[in-house]
Protein backbone atom coordinates (compact mmCIF):
# COMPACT_ATOMS: atom_id res chain seq x y z
CA UNK A 1 0.00 0.00 0.00
CA UNK A 2 1.15 3.48 -1.40
CA UNK A 3 1.23 6.12 1.67
CA UNK A 4 -1.03 9.02 0.54
CA UNK A 5 2.75 11.61 1.47
CA UNK A 6 4.34 9.92 -1.26
CA UNK A 7 2.01 9.93 -3.66
CA UNK A 8 2.15 13.72 -2.97
CA UNK A 9 5.65 13.88 -3.04
CA UNK A 10 5.43 12.60 -6.38
CA UNK A 11 3.02 14.93 -7.57
CA UNK A 12 5.02 17.43 -6.29
CA UNK A 13 8.11 16.23 -7.83
CA UNK A 14 6.29 16.71 -11.23
CA UNK A 15 4.80 19.51 -11.34
CA UNK A 16 8.52 21.06 -9.95
CA UNK A 17 10.10 19.30 -12.61
CA UNK A 18 7.54 20.87 -15.09
CA UNK A 19 7.77 24.42 -13.58
CA UNK A 20 11.83 24.29 -13.50
CA UNK A 21 11.96 23.72 -17.03
CA UNK A 22 11.08 27.58 -18.12
CA UNK A 23 14.57 28.63 -17.11
CA UNK A 24 16.59 26.72 -19.54
CA UNK A 25 14.32 24.33 -21.46
CA UNK A 26 12.76 25.65 -24.34
CA UNK A 27 9.35 23.23 -24.92
CA UNK A 28 7.16 26.11 -27.12
CA UNK A 29 8.55 27.61 -30.46
CA UNK A 30 9.18 31.29 -30.01
CA UNK A 31 6.03 33.54 -31.04
CA UNK A 32 6.35 34.69 -34.81
CA UNK A 33 5.85 38.39 -33.72
CA UNK A 34 9.02 38.42 -31.48
CA UNK A 35 11.19 36.60 -34.37
CA UNK A 36 9.81 39.08 -37.14
CA UNK A 37 10.22 42.05 -34.45
CA UNK A 38 13.83 40.92 -33.80
CA UNK A 39 14.88 40.81 -37.47
CA UNK A 40 12.36 43.61 -38.72
CA UNK A 41 11.68 41.49 -41.54
CA UNK A 42 9.81 38.14 -42.25
CA UNK A 43 11.89 34.86 -41.74
CA UNK A 44 11.01 31.84 -42.59
CA UNK A 45 12.03 28.49 -40.67
CA UNK A 46 14.95 27.31 -42.56
CA UNK A 47 16.47 30.81 -41.39
CA UNK A 48 16.73 29.86 -37.92
CA UNK A 49 16.46 26.02 -38.25
CA UNK A 50 18.96 25.08 -41.31
CA UNK A 51 21.99 25.54 -39.16
CA UNK A 52 20.65 24.67 -35.63
CA UNK A 53 22.72 21.70 -34.04
CA UNK A 54 20.30 19.52 -33.16
CA UNK A 55 22.58 17.18 -30.74
CA UNK A 56 23.51 18.18 -27.04
CA UNK A 57 25.42 21.60 -27.33
CA UNK A 58 28.03 19.68 -24.60
CA UNK A 59 27.61 15.80 -24.94
CA UNK A 60 29.18 15.05 -28.51
CA UNK A 61 30.12 11.28 -27.45
CA UNK A 62 29.89 9.66 -30.34
CA UNK A 63 28.10 11.68 -32.21
CA UNK A 64 30.40 11.93 -35.04
CA UNK A 65 29.64 7.91 -35.53
CA UNK A 66 27.22 7.78 -39.01
CA UNK A 67 25.23 4.99 -37.36
CA UNK A 68 25.53 5.57 -32.91
CA UNK A 69 25.28 9.31 -33.64
CA UNK A 70 22.14 9.24 -34.84
CA UNK A 71 20.87 6.64 -32.76
CA UNK A 72 21.83 8.43 -29.36
CA UNK A 73 21.70 12.16 -30.61
CA UNK A 74 18.97 12.80 -33.47
CA UNK A 75 15.96 14.49 -31.94
CA UNK A 76 13.07 12.24 -32.91
CA UNK A 77 10.39 14.89 -33.25
CA UNK A 78 13.21 16.60 -36.22
CA UNK A 79 12.72 13.07 -38.64
CA UNK A 80 9.35 13.99 -40.44
CA UNK A 81 9.10 17.71 -39.84
CA UNK A 82 11.53 19.17 -42.55
CA UNK A 83 10.83 17.81 -45.85
CA UNK A 84 11.13 19.38 -49.79
CA UNK A 85 9.70 18.96 -52.92
CA UNK A 86 11.63 16.98 -55.24
CA UNK A 87 11.41 20.35 -57.72
CA UNK A 88 12.58 22.73 -54.79
CA UNK A 89 16.22 21.83 -55.23
CA UNK A 90 15.61 23.06 -59.55
CA UNK A 91 14.37 26.72 -58.66
CA UNK A 92 11.09 28.48 -59.21
CA UNK A 93 11.20 28.95 -62.65
CA UNK A 94 11.11 25.08 -63.88
CA UNK A 95 8.06 24.91 -66.08
CA UNK A 96 5.75 21.61 -64.87
CA UNK A 97 4.31 20.12 -68.20
CA UNK A 98 0.41 19.28 -67.30
CA UNK A 99 -2.67 18.05 -69.59
CA UNK A 100 -0.26 14.87 -71.28
CA UNK A 101 0.91 11.21 -70.46
CA UNK A 102 4.79 10.80 -70.05
CA UNK A 103 5.03 7.56 -67.73
CA UNK A 104 2.27 5.65 -69.31
CA UNK A 105 1.11 7.13 -72.18
CA UNK A 106 0.86 5.63 -76.42
CA UNK A 107 4.96 6.69 -77.14
CA UNK A 108 4.37 9.62 -78.82
CA UNK A 109 3.11 13.47 -78.20
CA UNK A 110 0.19 14.65 -78.96
CA UNK A 111 0.58 14.62 -82.57
CA UNK A 112 0.67 11.03 -82.78
CA UNK A 113 3.95 8.93 -84.31
CA UNK A 114 6.15 11.74 -86.01
CA UNK A 115 9.46 13.31 -85.76
CA UNK A 116 10.47 16.83 -87.03
CA UNK A 117 14.47 17.89 -88.15
CA UNK A 118 17.22 18.51 -85.15
CA UNK A 119 17.76 22.15 -85.46
CA UNK A 120 21.36 22.12 -87.07
CA UNK A 121 24.34 22.10 -84.91
CA UNK A 122 26.55 24.91 -84.66
CA UNK A 123 29.65 23.36 -85.49
CA UNK A 124 28.18 21.93 -88.98
CA UNK A 125 27.11 25.42 -89.68
CA UNK A 126 31.08 27.12 -89.12
CA UNK A 127 32.26 23.97 -91.06
CA UNK A 128 30.24 24.99 -93.97
CA UNK A 129 32.24 28.63 -93.97
CA UNK A 130 35.72 27.19 -93.79
CA UNK A 131 37.43 25.73 -96.83
CA UNK A 132 37.77 22.19 -96.50
CA UNK A 133 38.71 19.50 -99.63
CA UNK A 134 36.62 16.39 -98.08
CA UNK A 135 33.26 16.15 -98.87
CA UNK A 136 30.30 17.77 -96.36
CA UNK A 137 28.48 14.50 -96.34
CA UNK A 138 31.73 11.91 -96.00
CA UNK A 139 32.70 14.12 -92.69
CA UNK A 140 29.25 13.97 -91.89
CA UNK A 141 29.29 10.77 -91.86
CA UNK A 142 32.91 9.80 -90.44
CA UNK A 143 31.86 11.78 -87.28
CA UNK A 144 28.67 9.62 -86.56
CA UNK A 145 30.76 6.57 -86.65
CA UNK A 146 33.57 7.78 -83.96
CA UNK A 147 30.44 8.45 -81.89
CA UNK A 148 29.66 4.62 -81.84
CA UNK A 149 33.75 3.48 -80.96
CA UNK A 150 35.43 3.09 -77.90
CA UNK A 151 38.35 6.15 -78.01
CA UNK A 152 40.18 6.01 -74.44
CA UNK A 153 40.64 2.36 -73.81
CA UNK A 154 40.83 1.11 -77.36
CA UNK A 155 44.25 -0.39 -79.20
CA UNK A 156 44.94 1.61 -82.12
CA UNK A 157 47.08 0.93 -85.34
CA UNK A 158 49.74 3.11 -85.55
CA UNK A 159 49.71 5.10 -89.32
CA UNK A 160 47.35 6.94 -90.94
CA UNK B 1 6.97 -40.42 32.46
CA UNK B 2 7.31 -40.68 28.46
CA UNK B 3 4.29 -38.94 28.16
CA UNK B 4 5.43 -36.54 30.39
CA UNK B 5 8.07 -36.21 27.82
CA UNK B 6 5.86 -35.45 25.40
CA UNK B 7 4.07 -32.56 27.04
CA UNK B 8 7.28 -30.95 28.22
CA UNK B 9 8.91 -28.13 26.33
CA UNK B 10 11.56 -29.21 24.33
CA UNK B 11 14.31 -26.86 24.24
CA UNK B 12 17.53 -27.99 21.66
CA UNK B 13 20.19 -25.65 21.78
CA UNK B 14 23.63 -26.19 19.94
CA UNK B 15 26.31 -26.61 22.51
CA UNK B 16 27.89 -24.09 20.97
CA UNK B 17 25.64 -21.50 22.64
CA UNK B 18 26.74 -22.78 26.28
CA UNK B 19 30.83 -23.46 25.15
CA UNK B 20 33.50 -21.16 25.92
CA UNK B 21 35.23 -18.96 23.85
CA UNK B 22 32.68 -17.56 21.89
CA UNK B 23 33.84 -16.86 17.92
CA UNK B 24 34.03 -13.53 16.86
CA UNK B 25 31.91 -13.43 14.20
CA UNK B 26 27.80 -13.49 15.53
CA UNK B 27 26.74 -17.47 15.79
CA UNK B 28 23.28 -18.53 17.00
CA UNK B 29 24.06 -22.13 16.47
CA UNK B 30 23.89 -22.57 12.59
CA UNK B 31 26.48 -22.25 10.28
CA UNK B 32 23.84 -20.91 7.88
CA UNK B 33 24.41 -17.08 8.48
CA UNK B 34 20.96 -16.57 8.86
CA UNK B 35 20.69 -13.11 10.71
CA UNK B 36 22.35 -11.53 7.31
CA UNK B 37 19.60 -10.00 5.49
CA UNK B 38 20.30 -9.74 1.90
CA UNK B 39 19.50 -5.93 0.80
CA UNK B 40 23.31 -4.75 0.81
CA UNK B 41 24.22 -5.54 -2.78
CA UNK B 42 21.40 -4.06 -5.22
CA UNK B 43 21.29 -4.79 -8.78
CA UNK B 44 22.50 -3.35 -11.55
CA UNK B 45 20.05 -3.46 -14.28
CA UNK B 46 21.49 -2.10 -17.57
CA UNK B 47 23.97 -4.27 -19.27
CA UNK B 48 25.51 -1.48 -20.80
CA UNK B 49 26.59 0.14 -16.78
CA UNK B 50 27.35 -3.75 -16.10
CA UNK B 51 29.61 -4.36 -19.16
CA UNK B 52 31.68 -0.79 -18.04
CA UNK B 53 31.64 -2.47 -14.55
CA UNK B 54 28.70 -0.77 -13.04
CA UNK B 55 29.85 2.91 -13.71
CA UNK B 56 26.54 4.75 -15.12
CA UNK B 57 26.50 7.94 -13.20
CA UNK B 58 27.93 10.49 -15.29
CA UNK B 59 27.88 8.17 -18.36
CA UNK B 60 24.68 6.46 -18.96
CA UNK B 61 22.79 8.11 -22.17
CA UNK B 62 19.63 5.92 -22.41
CA UNK B 63 16.79 4.96 -20.48
CA UNK B 64 18.68 3.24 -17.75
CA UNK B 65 19.18 6.57 -16.56
CA UNK B 66 16.56 5.96 -15.12
CA UNK B 67 17.92 3.62 -12.50
CA UNK B 68 21.48 5.02 -12.80
CA UNK B 69 21.14 8.98 -12.56
CA UNK B 70 17.69 10.53 -13.59
CA UNK B 71 19.30 13.96 -14.73
CA UNK B 72 20.90 11.77 -17.26
CA UNK B 73 17.86 11.41 -19.28
CA UNK B 74 18.05 15.18 -20.23
CA UNK B 75 20.74 13.30 -22.76
CA UNK B 76 17.73 11.57 -24.68
CA UNK B 77 16.79 12.68 -27.61
CA UNK B 78 14.48 9.74 -28.77
CA UNK B 79 11.87 7.79 -27.37
CA UNK B 80 13.07 4.32 -26.23
CA UNK B 81 11.62 1.22 -25.19
CA UNK B 82 13.95 -1.48 -23.27
CA UNK B 83 13.74 -4.55 -21.70
CA UNK B 84 16.49 -6.93 -20.50
CA UNK B 85 16.94 -10.59 -18.90
CA UNK B 86 19.49 -11.60 -16.32
CA UNK B 87 20.90 -14.72 -16.01
CA UNK B 88 23.02 -15.05 -12.51
CA UNK B 89 24.51 -17.85 -10.85
CA UNK B 90 26.15 -18.88 -7.69
CA UNK B 91 28.22 -21.16 -6.66
CA UNK B 92 29.33 -21.49 -2.84
CA UNK B 93 31.62 -23.82 -1.65
CA UNK B 94 33.04 -24.51 2.01
CA UNK B 95 34.05 -26.18 5.00
CA UNK B 96 31.36 -26.18 8.22
CA UNK B 97 32.59 -27.74 11.24
CA UNK B 98 35.10 -29.86 9.34
CA UNK B 99 32.62 -31.02 6.61
CA UNK B 100 32.72 -29.96 3.10
CA UNK B 101 29.07 -28.16 1.34
CA UNK B 102 28.60 -26.93 -1.53
CA UNK B 103 25.36 -25.56 -3.52
CA UNK B 104 25.23 -24.16 -7.06
CA UNK B 105 21.97 -21.59 -7.80
CA UNK B 106 20.73 -20.55 -11.06
CA UNK B 107 18.33 -18.00 -12.28
CA UNK B 108 17.17 -15.94 -14.80
CA UNK B 109 14.89 -13.15 -13.99
CA UNK B 110 13.40 -10.32 -16.32
CA UNK B 111 15.64 -7.70 -15.63
CA UNK B 112 14.29 -4.61 -16.78
CA UNK B 113 11.68 -3.02 -18.93
CA UNK B 114 11.82 1.07 -19.39
CA UNK B 115 10.24 3.68 -21.44
CA UNK B 116 11.61 7.23 -22.12
CA UNK B 117 9.94 10.30 -23.81
CA UNK B 118 11.74 13.13 -24.68
CA UNK B 119 9.70 16.54 -25.64
CA UNK B 120 10.11 18.31 -28.32
CA UNK B 121 12.33 21.42 -27.19
CA UNK B 122 13.48 24.21 -29.09
CA UNK B 123 16.34 24.46 -26.47
CA UNK B 124 17.63 22.44 -23.54
CA UNK B 125 15.95 18.93 -22.45
CA UNK B 126 12.97 17.55 -20.72
CA UNK B 127 12.50 14.05 -20.66
CA UNK B 128 10.38 11.13 -18.72
CA UNK B 129 10.58 7.90 -17.91
CA UNK B 130 9.21 4.84 -16.76
CA UNK B 131 10.96 1.51 -15.69
CA UNK B 132 10.63 -1.76 -13.62
CA UNK B 133 13.94 -2.89 -13.07
CA UNK B 134 14.75 -5.82 -10.38
CA UNK B 135 16.78 -4.18 -7.81
CA UNK B 136 17.02 -6.83 -4.74
CA UNK B 137 17.05 -10.90 -5.28
CA UNK B 138 16.72 -13.64 -2.24
CA UNK B 139 17.17 -16.44 -4.08
CA UNK B 140 19.90 -18.85 -2.16
CA UNK B 141 20.94 -22.11 -1.62
CA UNK B 142 22.70 -23.29 1.32
CA UNK B 143 23.26 -26.91 2.32
CA UNK B 144 25.58 -28.28 5.05
CA UNK B 145 26.06 -31.65 6.79
CA UNK B 146 28.05 -32.07 9.32
CA UNK B 147 28.02 -33.83 13.34
CA UNK B 148 28.53 -31.15 16.03
CA UNK B 149 27.42 -31.13 19.46
CA UNK B 150 23.51 -31.05 20.77
CA UNK B 151 21.94 -29.82 24.18
CA UNK B 152 18.56 -31.28 24.64
CA UNK B 153 15.81 -31.71 27.83
CA UNK B 154 16.58 -35.36 28.56
CA UNK B 155 14.01 -35.29 30.95
CA UNK B 156 12.44 -32.38 33.10
CA UNK B 157 15.45 -30.07 33.81
CA UNK B 158 18.22 -32.82 32.99
CA UNK B 159 20.30 -31.22 30.02
CA UNK B 160 22.32 -33.64 28.29
CA UNK B 161 24.71 -32.91 25.35
CA UNK B 162 26.66 -35.05 22.85
CA UNK B 163 27.31 -35.01 19.11
CA UNK B 164 24.46 -35.47 16.88
CA UNK B 165 24.42 -35.76 13.04
CA UNK B 166 23.46 -32.11 11.69
CA UNK B 167 21.59 -30.55 8.28
CA UNK B 168 20.97 -27.27 7.67
CA UNK B 169 19.05 -26.88 4.88
CA UNK B 170 18.42 -23.19 3.44
CA UNK B 171 16.45 -22.25 0.52
CA UNK B 172 14.86 -18.77 0.08
CA UNK B 173 13.00 -17.09 -3.10
CA UNK B 174 11.83 -13.55 -4.14
CA UNK B 175 12.99 -10.66 -5.07
CA UNK B 176 12.18 -6.53 -5.55
CA UNK B 177 11.02 -5.07 -8.41
CA UNK B 178 11.41 -1.03 -8.13
CA UNK B 179 8.76 0.65 -10.19
CA UNK B 180 10.29 3.99 -11.25
CA UNK B 181 8.45 7.68 -12.68
CA UNK B 182 11.77 9.63 -13.50
CA UNK B 183 12.00 13.45 -15.12
CA UNK B 184 14.79 15.57 -16.15
CA UNK B 185 15.42 18.30 -17.74
CA UNK B 186 17.98 21.09 -18.65
CA UNK B 187 18.23 23.63 -16.42
CA UNK B 188 21.19 25.81 -18.60
CA UNK B 189 23.43 24.39 -21.10
CA UNK B 190 26.13 23.01 -19.05
CA UNK B 191 23.68 21.40 -16.01
CA UNK B 192 21.09 18.94 -15.87
CA UNK B 193 19.15 18.06 -13.35
CA UNK B 194 16.92 15.14 -12.71
CA UNK B 195 14.42 13.32 -10.17
CA UNK B 196 12.55 9.87 -9.55
CA UNK B 197 10.09 8.36 -7.33
CA UNK B 198 10.82 4.21 -7.00
CA UNK B 199 7.70 1.81 -5.36
CA UNK B 200 9.30 -0.91 -4.64
CA UNK B 201 7.37 -4.46 -4.45
CA UNK B 202 7.78 -8.06 -3.88
CA UNK B 203 8.01 -11.26 -2.29
CA UNK B 204 10.16 -12.81 -0.02
CA UNK B 205 9.97 -16.77 0.87
CA UNK B 206 12.56 -18.49 2.71
CA UNK B 207 12.13 -22.50 3.86
CA UNK B 208 15.07 -23.44 6.53
CA UNK B 209 15.22 -26.86 8.03
CA UNK B 210 17.26 -28.03 10.35
CA UNK B 211 17.64 -32.20 11.29
CA UNK B 212 19.19 -33.52 14.01
CA UNK B 213 20.15 -37.09 14.34
CA UNK B 214 21.22 -39.01 17.57
CA UNK B 215 23.41 -41.79 15.58
CA UNK B 216 25.63 -42.05 18.24
CA UNK B 217 22.62 -43.53 20.01
CA UNK B 218 23.31 -40.97 23.00
CA UNK B 219 19.20 -40.01 24.13
CA UNK B 220 17.67 -42.79 25.42
CA UNK B 221 14.48 -40.39 24.68
CA UNK B 222 15.00 -39.17 21.10
CA UNK B 223 15.84 -40.17 17.70
CA UNK B 224 15.58 -37.24 15.99
CA UNK B 225 14.54 -34.20 15.64
CA UNK B 226 13.23 -31.85 12.49
CA UNK B 227 12.42 -28.05 12.58
CA UNK B 228 11.16 -26.43 9.60
CA UNK B 229 10.57 -22.67 9.40
CA UNK B 230 9.16 -21.25 6.19
CA UNK B 231 8.63 -17.28 6.03
CA UNK B 232 6.34 -15.80 3.45
CA UNK B 233 6.12 -12.07 2.82
CA UNK B 234 4.91 -9.17 0.52
CA UNK B 235 7.78 -6.73 0.86
CA UNK B 236 6.58 -3.06 -0.26
CA UNK B 237 8.28 0.01 -0.32
CA UNK B 238 9.03 3.60 -1.44
CA UNK B 239 12.26 5.88 -2.26
CA UNK B 240 13.19 8.86 -3.94
CA UNK B 241 16.25 9.90 -5.79
CA UNK B 242 17.49 13.08 -7.02
CA UNK B 243 20.38 13.17 -9.92
CA UNK B 244 22.29 15.90 -11.46
CA UNK B 245 24.48 16.25 -14.05
CA UNK B 246 27.00 18.78 -14.85
CA UNK B 247 29.03 18.93 -18.13
CA UNK B 248 32.59 20.39 -17.12
CA UNK B 249 33.82 20.74 -20.51
CA UNK B 250 33.00 18.70 -23.68
CA UNK B 251 35.03 15.64 -22.74
CA UNK B 252 34.34 15.83 -18.99
CA UNK B 253 30.65 15.52 -17.45
CA UNK B 254 30.36 15.15 -13.47
CA UNK B 255 26.91 13.07 -11.85
CA UNK B 256 25.95 12.49 -8.55
CA UNK B 257 23.30 11.01 -7.05
CA UNK B 258 21.33 10.64 -3.97
CA UNK B 259 19.19 8.14 -2.90
CA UNK B 260 16.89 8.25 0.27
CA UNK B 261 16.00 6.34 2.63
CA UNK B 262 13.32 3.41 2.58
CA UNK B 263 11.31 1.63 4.42
CA UNK B 264 10.45 -1.93 3.10
CA UNK B 265 7.42 -3.42 4.99
CA UNK B 266 7.68 -7.12 5.08
CA UNK B 267 4.13 -8.39 5.90
CA UNK B 268 3.37 -12.32 5.99
CA UNK B 269 3.12 -15.57 8.08
CA UNK B 270 6.33 -17.69 9.63
CA UNK B 271 5.43 -21.32 9.98
CA UNK B 272 6.98 -23.85 12.09
CA UNK B 273 6.68 -27.15 12.08
CA UNK B 274 8.49 -29.22 14.45
CA UNK B 275 8.77 -33.28 14.46
CA UNK B 276 10.33 -35.29 17.08
CA UNK B 277 10.83 -39.17 16.67
CA UNK B 278 10.92 -40.77 20.18
CA UNK B 279 12.63 -43.68 20.33
CA UNK B 280 9.42 -45.35 22.13
CA UNK B 281 6.30 -43.54 20.67
CA UNK B 282 7.60 -43.07 17.04
CA UNK B 283 7.05 -39.68 15.36
CA UNK B 284 5.30 -36.60 16.82
CA UNK B 285 4.67 -33.00 15.10
CA UNK B 286 4.23 -30.32 15.99
CA UNK B 287 3.80 -26.51 14.22
CA UNK B 288 2.70 -23.11 15.18
CA UNK B 289 2.07 -19.99 12.70
CA UNK B 290 2.99 -16.55 13.10
CA UNK B 291 1.97 -13.48 11.20
CA UNK B 292 3.91 -10.80 11.15
CA UNK B 293 4.91 -7.27 10.07
CA UNK B 294 8.43 -6.02 10.23
CA UNK B 295 9.60 -2.90 8.80
CA UNK B 296 13.41 -3.00 7.50
CA UNK B 297 14.52 0.61 7.01
CA UNK B 298 17.52 1.08 4.42
CA UNK B 299 19.72 4.18 4.63
CA UNK B 300 20.78 7.14 2.45
CA UNK B 301 23.08 5.92 -0.42
CA UNK B 302 25.28 8.72 -2.51
CA UNK B 303 26.72 8.32 -5.27
CA UNK B 304 29.23 10.17 -7.82
CA UNK B 305 30.63 9.36 -10.64
CA UNK B 306 32.80 11.06 -13.94
CA UNK B 307 32.79 10.31 -17.80
CA UNK B 308 35.60 11.11 -19.85
CA UNK B 309 35.09 11.35 -23.67
CA UNK B 310 38.97 12.17 -24.69
CA UNK B 311 37.65 11.45 -28.30
CA UNK B 312 34.54 11.27 -29.86
CA UNK B 313 34.89 7.31 -29.56
CA UNK B 314 36.08 6.44 -26.69
CA UNK B 315 34.48 6.32 -22.82
CA UNK B 316 35.63 5.89 -19.75
CA UNK B 317 33.86 5.87 -16.31
CA UNK B 318 34.07 5.93 -12.95
CA UNK B 319 31.72 5.84 -10.09
CA UNK B 320 32.06 5.75 -6.00
CA UNK B 321 29.02 4.90 -4.24
CA UNK B 322 28.61 5.18 -0.68
CA UNK B 323 26.17 3.26 2.16
CA UNK B 324 26.24 3.16 5.73
CA UNK B 325 24.70 0.05 5.96
CA UNK B 326 25.03 0.70 9.67
CA UNK B 327 22.60 2.97 10.20
CA UNK B 328 20.09 0.38 8.78
CA UNK B 329 17.34 -0.32 11.34
CA UNK B 330 15.28 -3.46 11.88
CA UNK B 331 13.25 -3.30 14.75
CA UNK B 332 15.88 -1.15 16.21
CA UNK B 333 19.62 -0.92 15.03
CA UNK B 334 21.36 -3.72 14.15
CA UNK B 335 23.95 -5.24 16.49
CA UNK B 336 26.46 -8.57 16.48
CA UNK B 337 25.24 -10.35 19.46
CA UNK B 338 28.06 -12.04 20.78
CA UNK B 339 29.76 -8.69 21.00
CA UNK B 340 31.56 -7.99 24.43
CA UNK B 341 30.29 -4.15 24.64
CA UNK B 342 26.93 -5.03 22.63
CA UNK B 343 27.54 -1.91 20.86
CA UNK B 344 29.15 -3.85 17.57
CA UNK B 345 27.13 -3.08 14.47
CA UNK B 346 26.13 -6.04 12.47
CA UNK B 347 26.40 -4.06 9.46
CA UNK B 348 29.15 -1.31 8.25
CA UNK B 349 29.53 1.01 5.90
CA UNK B 350 30.63 0.22 2.13
CA UNK B 351 31.97 2.10 -0.86
CA UNK B 352 31.56 0.55 -3.85
CA UNK B 353 34.42 1.58 -7.07
CA UNK B 354 33.12 1.36 -10.19
CA UNK B 355 35.41 1.79 -13.07
CA UNK B 356 34.49 1.32 -17.16
CA UNK B 357 35.86 1.69 -20.64
CA UNK B 358 33.87 1.67 -23.72
CA UNK B 359 35.46 2.08 -27.14
CA UNK B 360 33.29 2.45 -30.35
CA UNK B 361 34.71 0.59 -33.35
CA UNK B 362 34.87 3.52 -36.30
CA UNK B 363 33.12 1.60 -38.73
CA UNK B 364 31.31 -0.92 -37.05
CA UNK B 365 28.21 -0.51 -35.44
CA UNK B 366 29.35 -2.18 -32.39
CA UNK B 367 31.05 -0.99 -28.87
CA UNK B 368 33.10 -3.09 -26.62
CA UNK B 369 32.94 -2.47 -22.73
CA UNK B 370 35.20 -3.93 -19.86
CA UNK B 371 35.17 -2.86 -16.41
CA UNK B 372 36.22 -3.88 -12.17
CA UNK B 373 34.38 -3.17 -9.27
CA UNK B 374 34.64 -3.63 -6.16
CA UNK B 375 31.35 -4.12 -3.74
CA UNK B 376 32.87 -4.51 0.14
CA UNK B 377 30.54 -7.06 2.29
CA UNK B 378 28.34 -4.92 4.75
CA UNK B 379 27.98 -7.83 7.32
CA UNK B 380 30.13 -8.29 9.73
CA UNK B 381 28.93 -11.82 11.31
CA UNK B 382 31.49 -13.11 9.60
CA UNK B 383 35.29 -12.44 8.77
CA UNK B 384 35.81 -11.46 5.31
CA UNK B 385 39.20 -12.99 3.67
CA UNK B 386 38.29 -11.82 0.08
CA UNK B 387 36.13 -8.87 -0.37
CA UNK B 388 33.55 -8.79 -3.19
CA UNK B 389 34.93 -7.52 -6.60
CA UNK B 390 33.87 -8.14 -10.17
CA UNK B 391 35.53 -7.91 -13.34
CA UNK B 392 33.15 -7.26 -16.16
CA UNK B 393 32.90 -7.38 -20.41
CA UNK B 394 30.01 -5.72 -22.57
CA UNK B 395 29.09 -4.95 -26.05
CA UNK B 396 26.71 -3.27 -27.59
CA UNK B 397 25.48 -3.77 -31.00
CA UNK B 398 23.28 -1.81 -33.33
CA UNK B 399 21.25 -3.92 -35.42
CA UNK B 400 19.47 -1.32 -37.45
CA UNK B 401 19.17 2.39 -37.07
CA UNK B 402 16.53 1.97 -34.71
CA UNK B 403 17.40 -1.06 -33.40
CA UNK B 404 20.36 -1.87 -30.48
CA UNK B 405 21.51 -5.15 -28.26
CA UNK B 406 23.55 -4.98 -25.17
CA UNK B 407 25.21 -7.95 -23.77
CA UNK B 408 27.24 -8.01 -20.27
CA UNK B 409 29.56 -10.64 -18.31
CA UNK B 410 30.36 -9.92 -15.02
CA UNK B 411 32.05 -12.22 -12.50
CA UNK B 412 33.24 -12.04 -9.16
CA UNK B 413 33.86 -14.05 -6.15
CA UNK B 414 34.51 -13.37 -2.30
CA UNK B 415 35.65 -15.74 0.67
CA UNK B 416 34.39 -15.64 4.26
CA UNK B 417 34.97 -17.40 7.46
CA UNK B 418 34.34 -17.67 11.20
CA UNK B 419 36.97 -19.34 13.10
CA UNK B 420 34.92 -19.92 16.16
CA UNK B 421 33.45 -22.79 14.82
CA UNK B 422 35.71 -23.22 11.61
CA UNK B 423 33.68 -22.10 8.91
CA UNK B 424 34.91 -21.10 5.50
CA UNK B 425 32.88 -20.01 2.33
CA UNK B 426 33.91 -18.78 -0.93
CA UNK B 427 31.33 -18.04 -3.20
CA UNK B 428 31.49 -17.12 -7.42
CA UNK B 429 29.13 -15.04 -8.89
CA UNK B 430 28.67 -14.94 -12.10
CA UNK B 431 25.90 -12.95 -14.72
CA UNK B 432 25.17 -12.66 -17.87
CA UNK B 433 22.49 -9.63 -18.49
CA UNK B 434 20.82 -8.76 -22.33
CA UNK B 435 19.12 -6.08 -23.15
CA UNK B 436 17.18 -4.94 -26.29
CA UNK B 437 16.35 -1.33 -26.88
CA UNK B 438 14.05 0.31 -29.80
CA UNK B 439 14.38 3.60 -30.39
CA UNK B 440 11.63 5.52 -32.36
Amino acid sequence: MIRKPLWALCAAGVAALLGATGCYTVLSHPAETNVVASSGAYRSCADCHADAVWYHPYYHYGRSHDRWGDYYGYPWWYNDNWWWHPGDDQGPGVPVETGTRHLWGSGGDSKGWSFVLPPTPPAREEQRDTPDTSSEDGQGTEQQKETDERHLWTPKKKGF
Amino acid sequence: MATAYRTAALVLVTAACVAAPRPAAAYDGFVAPLGEIPVTAPLIGSARAVGMGGAGIAAAEDASAIDLNPAALARMRRVEFSGGLAKSSDDLSGIALGDEFGTQLSTTNLSSVRFAYPFPTYRGSLVIGISGRRVLGFDDDFYAAYTDSVTWEESENEFLTAPWRQVEDQISEGGLTAWTLAGAFDASPNVSLGAAVSYWTGDFTRRFVWTAEDDSDASETYDSYVRQTTSEADVSGMRATLGGLVYVTEAVSLGAVIETPITLTFEGAERVVERRVYEDYGPEESQSVTYFSDELKLPFTFAGGVAWTPTDLLAVAADVVYTDWSEMTYEGFLYLEDDASGRARAYEATTDVRLGVEATLPSWPLRLRAGYMTRPVAYRGLDVDQDRSYFTLGAGVLVDTVFAIDVAWMTGAWERSASGYDYDESVNDDALLLEAAYRF
